[in-house]
């Protein structure tokens, strides 16, 4: 007999979060009496005026498709790579110190770098992005490679179960709650990465936007920015989660009730 | 039923050496034979190495001397004419493929076109009576239908050996009576050659034609104690048997001696 979750857990529970912030927000804003924090409704008129259709046309979108075209560059390439690596162990060995260290890398400190060698352009952003997603998603999926479960491989082998089907139906699928953890991760620091990638010779984009507001001292524009990022990333993994959906289903991990 | 052995264990050692140096070794000069159609059963105290001698037949493992030789030929990796069931078979199943799937899976690999592949694969969940659900997946099945999947996966190879490594340990009794009543329907139907490692020794018995009893690490074989039971083995009438009886206490005294007793 399926339990069915109920109403409340399912649609309010997750509502109560954001209604606290927002809650909490409004007190200590009216305690502060600060510039920084200015009102809710400040905020949201500024929010109206930053982000119409005009306002989203001229600095959203731009963002929006680096990271469209960063986040999925990053993510194949490093799918491939970690195939290539964790098949290698030699390969594996050498690597991993490298990937450590570009992994402790912060973006920002990357992104001048990048400007200088590959100029101020859009594309300059999607490399800075696909870079990061990168290394995020790669160390997960050796990770994940690496640790298939051994009682599985053993009917593999011993069923000859080998090349492009080894990989496409046992071991990628084996590693895949590991690779989407990492996939997760990955589209997190890149709406970061998307941010940060605008700190220098940027006039249009989300991060441009509040970061010009910020030193400009137009609070309320600067808070319109950080909210629209976080609903940008809240939609964002809300898809993600949408999108493994058929994965998880498919290899049992959604149950949340056993059948036998 | 022939008498040529279709599987030869001569001489068999295996030696482990241990991560902090030094060396186990787990089997000492086993030696046996498997007649073509036959049921042999392996036991022995728990950590014998009961595993270890399966995984060296299934050629999952070096041995570090003695050879295993099948149908004539000594083995280096997995023959293509044996098939195997192992004990844990939620982690041997793939969670993500259907029954179907999982059990076309070898045949796949072997170059048979999907509508072989599928056909057989079929036939293989009926006759293990999974018929009807050959769309669900193992998470969905009781552990004694993943098992029959797994069964199912190894009939469908068309096995001359089918090796099983305590494939029922996990299942609750009255499954496992189903189950090792489904292995003899198979062994009769099929003719297929059966080798099935276990630690319950009222099974062996009720299966087996031969019961190889090894002894503890170093494990060396015991005994070789042949099994005269009636063929259609019953699981009340034979369990009934005084003779039953008998040779289940010959083999647990066998199984639970110390050897530094006598």
């Amino acid at each position: 007999m399926r339990r069915h979750t109920s109403w409340a857990i399912r649609f309010v529970a997750p509502l109560l979060m954001p209604v606290v912030l927002l809650g909490g927000y409004v007190l200590f804003a009216h305690w502060q009496s600060n510039l920084y924090f200015p009102s809710l409704p400040r905020i949201y008129s500024a929010f109206k005026t930053t982000w119409s259709p005009h306002g989203l046309r001229l600095n959203a979108w731009p963002s929006l498709s680096n990271l469209l075209l960063g986040y999925p560059a990053g993510l194949l390439s490093a799918v491939l790579l970690g195939i290539l690596v964790a098949r290698l162990r030699a390969l594996r060995v050498a690597s991993e110190p490298i990937i450590a260290f570009f992994l402790a890398l912060p973006s920002v400190a990357i992104v001048p770098i990048f400007i200088v060698l590959f100029g101020p352009g859009p594309g300059t952003k999607q490399l800075i992005i696909a870079q990061a997603v990168f290394f995020q998603v790669l160390v997960n999926v050796i990770d994940g490679l690496s640790t298939l479960d051994p009682t599985l491989a053993q009917s593999a082998d011993l069923f000859k179960i080998h090349g492009f089907r080894r990989l496409f139906l046992v071991d990628l699928p084996g590693a895949g709650s590991q690779i989407l953890a990492g996939a997760r991760a990955g589209l997190s620091l890149g709406v970061l990465v998307m941010i940060v990638s605008e700190l220098f010779n940027t006039r249009f984009g989300i991060g441009a936007v509040t970061l010009s507001a910020q030193s400009s001292f137009d609070f309320p524009t600067m808070w319109a920015g950080m909210v629209f990022t976080a609903i940008i990333g809240i939609g964002l993994n809300g898809l993600f989660s949408l999108a493994e959906r058929p994965y998880l289903r498919r290899a049992g991990l959604l149950q949340t009730t056993t059948g036998a | 039923m022939s008498a040529v052995p279709i599987l030869k264990v001569e001489n068999l050692y295996k030696t482990f050496t241990l991560p902090k140096g030094g060396s186990y070794t787990a089997l000492e000069n086993i030696s046996f034979e498997v007649a073509d159609g036959e049921i042999v059963a392996v036991v022995g105290p728990s950590g014998a190495g009961k595993t270890t001698v399966l995984r060296c037949l299934a050629g999952l493992l070096a041995p570090t001397s003695g050879s295993v030789v099948f149908e004539g030929e000594s083995i280096t990796e997995t023959p293509e004419d044996v098939a195997a069931v192992f004990q844990d078979y939620s982690r041997s199943l793939l969670p993500w493929l259907s029954a179907r799937s999982n059990v076309m899976l070898p045949l796949r690999s072997r170059g048979l076109s999907r509508t072989e592949a599928r056909q057989k694969a079929d036939t293989a969940l009926a006759s293990v009576g999974l018929e009807g659900r050959e769309g669900t997946h193992p998470w969905q099945l009781s552990g004694g239908m993943q098992q029959r999947v797994a069964l199912a996966r190894a009939l469908a190879c068309n096995p001359r050996l089918l090796l099983m490594d305590e494939p029922f340990a996990s299942l609750d009794a009255q499954t496992r009576m189903d189950l090792e009543d489904l292995v003899l329907h198979i062994h009769k139907e099929f003719a297929t050659t059966v080798l099935i490692v276990t630690h319950d020794i009222d099974e062996a018995i009720y299966l087996a034609n031969h019961v190889v009893v090894l002894s503890k690490p170093p494990a060396t074989v015991s005994q070789i104690v042949e099994i005269n039971l009636p063929p259609n083995r019953h699981q009340i009438a034979t369990k009934e048997n005084p003779a039953f009886a008998q040779l289940r206490n010959h083999v647990l005294t066998m199984v639970r001696r110390d050897p530094y007793e006598d």
